[in-house]
């Protein structure tokens, strides 16, 4: 206690001084609302706090919305923002916004999605997304137990290179003909029933799967793009009565998803750690902040296969790991 | 909302009112509307200035003026659009306060606007109808609030033989008709509801020639269904060819009460711009 | 008519010449006929297309999206618009299933709570509509954005699940003759025929479509136009609630990113059906076969093993197709 004083003196001195040094690094993620951004929001925003740098956050109002990332970013900068992290709306279009800030020496890095071509930004911390789609796809061959496969994939929407990544990983895992890590063409071997788009959103997903379904009764195994478009894909496949023969995969890793492996919905996601991309971006923003050093490359933030049920030859975490690497409301 | 049409006959009940022609059938004329000192200020503008009028039982009565003569804020005075600021109207010798055309609507006075308010994709029937549709009775009609559609077909029927008006079909739209036959429509819907009065604002202006006349002999008959007619009109020719009386107004005030069988077109547009003082007008050439 | 006077009747209609002037109100047939073309033609490339469960489904489908576009129906019978009724339906959702799960509510009383909160919205809609005189469009363009905005506040971005079972029982079905029917479905059948009674055969309803077409006319003959302006936004906001119970029914739980396409998607199906965006003409069965429309190609479609971007190609182009004959047609009779 006798200390007190002195600490706040010292902090009181150092406080100006180190407010005037605080780094200020915008993040621009697709839109305010999908939980996976809402979660790297806060891990920037924790990050941010602990290293002492001050966090701005802007948004597109939804995904797609290339021209509002670019005046976010534009803002930012005009803040004095030295590092933009950004997950890219559009992956071609933010490129000449990504220059100009270059162009001014802002350190520009893509989370999450690359851009087009992924060495236009500085770096890359990012789930690699195929690698993802690997994974779940190998689970879903083991589960299988080698009978005859009839796949439903439930994708995102056209064009979109995420939703191509897991896709075409998924089917190289299931040891099915894919395309490689960079086409955007989603693979279509004959073991493929059915592909709908699913938006991402659970009440799409749920009719897509009902359409598939009527298209193809016997089907055993549905890859889906996010866990949302994964329990609408459940709904549809209890309510014909099929849940339980079912093997359903997804992407992501929120807690709701792993929930909905430990209760059975889902038998295996490829959780991503979006929080994991925020600190490191924070992390690279102070240091090129304090010591003038950009990050550069791709750095795989990683992906770990979460299933209640292990199968054999895929390395898999239980449930409980699951949970406590979630992202998401607990 | 449940106004039962009056038939024919009824019709002729309407306010005493005899069918004839013209007040020169009446032993004394029998004032059904009077206004006197009718004043309105829209801020520095004054739209009336002490404005009197009378308008007879079983008369058509034209009211002229220049633009800003107080012609139109006289008319809606008169049909309750507009509360003036002072003077008195009565209706059938009781004095009357309209504090909007709903009211007027009440007393029995209904109007023929200038753009017609019609509702052009809905039938005539129904626009004869609008806002006083009938219901059908019983259950059907009080609980269900559901609407006598046969009923309304009918009567609108019966109404449009009644003023001789020759569309077959009461369920065509009303942008498929002319318009001349919409303006028959909106004159045959007011004189069905009025009890004493029908005001017509323009309602030739828009017609050519054949039209305008098919417009004319429908407000004659109208006069001799018993209901008094107030017709505003720029057009002097047909003013002439139908008024039994012309109400001349000017700057606010009734300048005169001309009689068109006594005194020719060119003195009453001279009587209408000033060119002729009112005190300088022939005495025969004044109605009475 | 053999009286002296001539009746009166010069001045001939415009003449019935072109061809387009022989057609009934195409605004009403041509959706059923579309609708009817697209069913055989599934028919044709799937066996499955044409099966009870599979139709049944469908209508599972657009039972969502049909009961915003009754609400919507109304609003642009009115000359108006309501561009925020998918995100006023997630909204409602939400509040339903938040008040019935951590608030514990009984689920009687969550869905009335949402269904007030919807009409509230309506309400919103409506007075600034009609006391304020601002124009629709700019009005629901303010209230969509609110709504999405206290969606997703009140909510969190977080899905809500575990809902007790009173709220997905609409999502039940019952057997008819092997086929599941959702008891949803039949509520959208019902309120589509419910609304269609009153456009028809009341004068409010009548009274509706003679505000759209001529709102002077209205008020000069003595109808409360304002009113019935105010009643139609407030009744479009309880549609949009009902709607989001269905919607938390078929899903099973309360999406705060529901609705989103919802919004387009019930103008979508408003326009197919046949009825104007000027107002004052159109049927609201039509509105019923757009949303059909929409819901048998994208199955069909996913029957087929077509990639969806052609169901959003087929449906601009039908929806142009709907809006070019509904003016031909109308053309004519002028």
């Amino acid at each position: 206690m006798r200390h007190l004083p002195m600490i706040s003196l010292l902090a009181l001195a150092a406080g100006p001084a180190f407010a005037a040094d605080a780094p200020v690094i915008g993040l621009v993620t697709k839109t305010e609302t999908n939980p996976f951004f809402v979660k790297m929001k806060e891990g920037a925003a924790e990050a941010a706090k602990a290293r002492g740098a001050k966090l701005l956050t802007g948004a597109g109002k939804s995904d797609g919305d290339n021209a509002g990332q670019i005046t976010a970013i534009e803002n930012m900068i005009a803040a004095g923002a030295k590092t933009i992290l950004i997950t890219p709306s559009d992956s071609k279009a933010i490129i000449p916004a990504i220059k100009k800030a270059q162009a001014k020496g802002v350190q520009v890095i893509a989370l999450d999605s690359p851009t087009d071509p992924a060495e236009a930004t500085d770096a890359l911390f990012a789930t690699d997304n195929y690698k993802a789609g690997v994974l779940i796809g190998q689970y879903a061959k083991a589960a299988l137990g080698g009978k005859p496969a009839k796949i439903v994939m439930l994708d995102l929407f056209p064009g979109h290179p995420v939703g191509a990544q897991r896709h075409n990983g998924f089917l190289k895992g299931f040891g099915l003909a894919a395309p490689d890590a960079k086409s955007n063409e989603l693979g279509k071997p004959a073991e493929v029933v059915c592909m709908a788009d699913s938006f991402g959103d659970q009440a799409k997903g749920q009719t897509a799967m009902e359409n598939c379904l009527q298209k193809s009764p016997e089907v055993n195994v549905v890859y889906t793009i996010n866990e949302p478009a994964a329990a609408g894909a459940f709904n549809a496949l209890k309510k014909a009565g099929k849940d339980k023969n079912v093997v359903i995969v997804s992407v992501d890793g929120g807690c709701q998803g792993v929930k909905d492996v430990g209760e059975g919905k889902i038998a295996a996601t490829s959780q991503q750690y979006p929080l994991k991309m925020a600190a490191m971006g924070v992390e690279a923003g102070v240091a090129y902040a304090k010591e003038g050093k950009k990050v550069s490359g791709y750095t795989d933030t990683g992906v770990t296969l979460i299933a209640a049920k292990p199968v054999a030859g895929v390395d898999s975490k239980d449930v409980a790991t699951g949970t406590s690497l979630c992202w998401g409301k607990k | 909302m449940n106004a039962a049409l009056p038939t024919s006959p009824a019709a002729v009940a309407r306010s005493g009112a005899r069918p004839g022609n013209g007040p020169a059938a009446a032993a004394a004329p029998q004032v059904l509307m009077q206004a006197k000192g009718l004043v309105k200020r829209y801020g520095q503008v004054t739209a009336l200035d002490g404005a009197d009028f009378e308008l007879r039982a079983g008369e058509i009565l034209a009211v002229i003026g220049d633009n800003g003569a107080g012609k139109s804020s006289l008319i809606k005075a008169l049909s309750g659009a507009v509360v003036p600021d002072a003077g008195e109207i009565h209706l059938d010798g009781r004095p009357v306060r309209f504090r909007s055309p709903i009211e007027a609507r009440r007393a029995g006075i209904e109007t023929v606007y200038q753009d017609l308010a019609v509702a052009p994709a809905m039938s005539i029937a129904e626009n004869l109808f609008l806002g006083r549709e009938l219901r059908r009775p019983g259950f059907a009609g009080h609980v269900l609030r559901m609407l006598d559609k046969k009923r309304m077909l009918q009567e609108s029927s019966a109404r449009m033989q009644e003023l001789k008006v020759g569309i077959r079909s009461m369920t065509q739209a009303v942008e498929t008709l002319s318009g001349g036959q919409r303006q028959c429509v909106a004159v045959a819907r007011a004189a069905a509801f009025a009890r004493h009065v029908v005001i017509m604002d323009e309602p030739t202006a828009a017609l050519g020639v054949k039209e305008g006349n098919m417009v004319l002999e429908l407000i004659r008959r109208v006069r001799d269904q018993g209901l008094s007619v107030v017709l505003i009109s720029h057009n002097m020719p047909h003013v002439f060819e139908v008024a039994d009386r012309i109400h001349v107004a000017r700057l606010g005030r009734r300048a005169a009460v001309l009689d068109p069988k006594r005194i020719s077109m060119s003195d009453t547009v001279a009587v209408m711009t000033g060119a002729m003082r009112p005190d300088g007008i022939p005495a025969e050439c004044l109605a009475h | 008519m053999g009286t002296t006077a001539a009746p009166l009747s010069p001045g001939q209609p415009h003449p019935m010449n072109r061809w387009t002037d022989r057609l009934p109100p195409l605004g009403t047939l041509g959706p059923l006929i579309a609708l009817l073309a697209a069913c055989v033609f599934f028919a044709t490339q799937s066996d499955r297309f044409l099966t009870g469960g599979n139709l049944s489904l469908v209508l599972q489908q657009v039972m969502v999206v049909g009961v915003i576009a009754i609400g919507q129906t109304l609003i642009i019978l009115t000359a108006g618009i309501d561009l925020s009724c998918g995100m006023v339906m997630a909204l409602g959702g939400i509040v339903m299933t938040k008040l019935a799960t951590e608030l514990g509510l009984p689920p009687a009383l969550a869905i009335a709570c949402g269904l007030g909160v919807t009409t509230l919205f309506g309400l919103v809609n409506g007075l600034l509509v009609t006391r304020i005189k601002l124009p629709p469009f700019i009005v629901t363009l303010g209230t969509l954005n609110i709504a999405f905005a206290i969606t997703q506040l009140y909510s969190g971005a977080q899905t809500i699940t575990g809902l007790p079972d009173a709220l997905t029982a609409l999502g039940g079905t019952f057997a008819v003759g092997g086929t599941e029917i959702a008891w949803g479905t039949l509520l959208m059948l019902a309120l589509f025929a419910l609304t269609w009674f009153v456009l028809r055969e009341t004068a409010a309803g009548r009274h509706v479509y003679a505000v759209g077409n001529n709102a002077e006319a209205t008020r000069l003959v003595g109808i409360p136009t304002q009113k019935v302006l105010l009643g139609v936004y407030v009744i479009a906001g309880l549609f949009y609630g009902i709607a989001s119970l269905l919607s938390v029914a078929r899903t099973g739980v309360g999406d705060p990113n529901a609705g989103q396409t919802e919004n387009l998607d019930a103008i979508t199906a408003v326009v197919l059906g046949g009825t104007s965006l000027f107002g004052g003409r159109g049927v609201v069965l039509g509105t019923l076969v757009g949303a059909l429309i929409v819901g048998v190609f994208r199955n069909g479609l996913t029957l087929m093993g077509v990639s969806s971007i052609y169901q959003v190609l087929v449906t601009g182009v039908l929806v142009i197709l709907a809006v070019a004959t509904d003016q031909l047609s109308r053309k004519g009779a002028r």
